[in-house]
């Protein structure tokens, strides 16, 4: 993996059409501007690994690879299901 | 126990009353050789239908669609995406969201994964697993029905 030091305002540029600036530095928070084309998409890696987690969890087969790391918990308490999809749920126990 | 994910005998419904067969150019997060599926369903099963690999034929997904289902949610894509996968209006647009059925001690818990769903262009048959763009108000685990505290069919 290549290493840089950057400091508040320097940037990197990856390959000729993404740059990736350092807006701000506050502790242990690093604020990152990134310049991209628009049919480049940019994720929160954490969430990735949550939807791998989660579909990793959800394959059904007997070619189901194994779990690698626990889950982190989710953000928000769960809402209580409708009622109309609790009695289709029913209609399946 | 028809969705017991522990069961390795577990089998996708081989009659299909309907049929969606779609291409998704990345596979899914985690299974990027998942390319050629089909949606199929059962409508004894529904809401719940099968996402089906046609090519690594052992291998499938529960998923929902989530309309009527799961209370307030609404699905922003990125620009990215509208992109990719050409969308032009919300007609053409369908939202799987993949489904995790735990059997625990307490009974059957099941979720669902709203902040990375399915979004296919019906019109072009091409999909795509996506991060919403308003993914931090959703959970990637969100408990759709918990056995254990089902009180016998109020509204909890």
């Amino acid at each position: 993996m290549l290493v840089l030091t950057r400091k508040t305002d320097e940037a990197i540029v990856i390959g000729s059409d993404i740059e990736i600036i350092v807006t701000r530095v506050d502790g242990e928070n690093v604020k990152l501007g990134i310049k991209a084309p628009r049919e480049i998409t940019i994720y929160r890696k954490e969430v990735l690994d949550q939807i791998r987690e989660s579909n990793l969890e959800a394959a059904v087969g007997p070619k189901k690879p194994k779990k690698r790391e626990p889950k982190p918990a989710a953000k928000k308490a769960p809402k209580p299901i409708s009622k109309s999809a609790k009695n289709l749920l029913k209609k399946l126990a | 126990m028809k969705y017991d994910t522990e069961n390795p005998a577990l089998e996708a419904p081989t009659l299909s009353l309907g049929s969606n067969e779609f291409y998704l150019p990345n596979g899914l997060v985690g299974f990027p050789e998942i390319n050629h599926v089909d949606v199929i369903y059962d409508e004894e099963e529904l809401p719940f239908m099968w996402l089906r690999s046609n090519t690594e034929m052992d291998l499938s997904f529960i998923v929902i669609q989530p309309n009527g289902i799961v209370d307030d949610y609404s699905v922003e894509l990125m620009q990215a995406d509208v992109d990719e996968l050409e969308i032009k209006n919300s007609e053409e647009v369908m939202v799987l969201n993949i489904v995790i059925i735990k059997n625990e001690s307490g009974g059957r818990k099941i979720f669902t994964n709203l902040v990375g769903p399915i979004i296919v262009n019906r019109r072009t048959g091409v999909g795509k697993q996506v991060i919403i763009q308003n993914y931090e108000d959703y959970s990637a685990r969100h408990l759709l029905y918990d056995e254990s505290a089902d009180d016998g069919g109020e509204e909890a």
